[in-house]
């Protein structure tokens, strides 16, 4: 991995604890560039800078105790893929769906493009099947 | 193997997926490789029966960049 990736990777990890997981909001604009676009909004979240902040907040005032923890990180050229689980006490909506009131797990690959030092772009999958099972609205 | 011979050899494995040429997916893999499929068990049987059950279901399903 030449310096470039690893800076990459180093930035995104830095941004999953300090804002994904820290809920440190106000620092989500020193890591997402003014024109970055999501490639996987969710329903009902815009695909900006804006949508990212909600979408984060969301998670922070669903999942108590939000942890996210980093399985594996591939990074080559302008592009990061992390692979990671989001979980927390699910104890108010999520998406809609009422609260579980169990540890929600959410099972994540994502892809984030970074030019510059900044996150530009966003794709990701997530085991969407797993998640509504665990919380009921899918028969376990 | 370097990282565009392991590029190389996971778009073999997803054209012979579209394909339909299952015998030579399988034959990509290890034999103790582990598959992380949410809800299923973890051998390349059970990995191959999931992905036969969506061939089945979805017969012209395709992969793009």
């Amino acid at each position: 991995m030449d310096d470039q990736a690893q800076q990459n990777k180093d930035l995104v990890l830095r941004m999953i604890r300090a804002v994904q997981e820290g809920g440190n909001l106000d620092k989500l604009d020193d890591f997402f560039a003014p024109t970055f676009v999501d490639h996987s909004t969710f329903s009902g979240f815009t695909p900006d800078r804006q949508g990212v902040r909600n979408i984060f907040q969301h998670f922070q005032d669903a999942l108590s105790g939000l942890k996210v923890e980093v399985l594996s990180q591939v990074s080559e050229g302008s592009r990061v893929m992390t692979h990671k689980i989001l979980y927390g006490m699910n104890n108010s909506p999520l998406f809609g769906i009422p609260a579980s009131n169990k540890m929600i797990r959410i099972n994540v690959m994502d892809m984030l493009q970074v030019q510059n030092g900044m996150i530009t772009d966003h794709w990701n999958v997530v085991d969407q099947v797993s998640l509504m099972k665990q919380l009921g609205v899918l028969p376990a | 193997m370097n990282t565009e011979q392991n590029k190389a050899l996971a778009r073999d494995l997803l054209k012979a997926y579209d394909e339909g040429r299952m015998d030579d997916m399988m034959a990509m893999h290890s034999p103790n490789a582990i598959t992380h499929m949410s809800g299923q068990d973890n051998s390349n049987d059970a990995m191959r029966e999931v992905l036969g059950m969506f061939q089945t279901a979805i017969p012209d399903g395709s992969h793009t960049d």
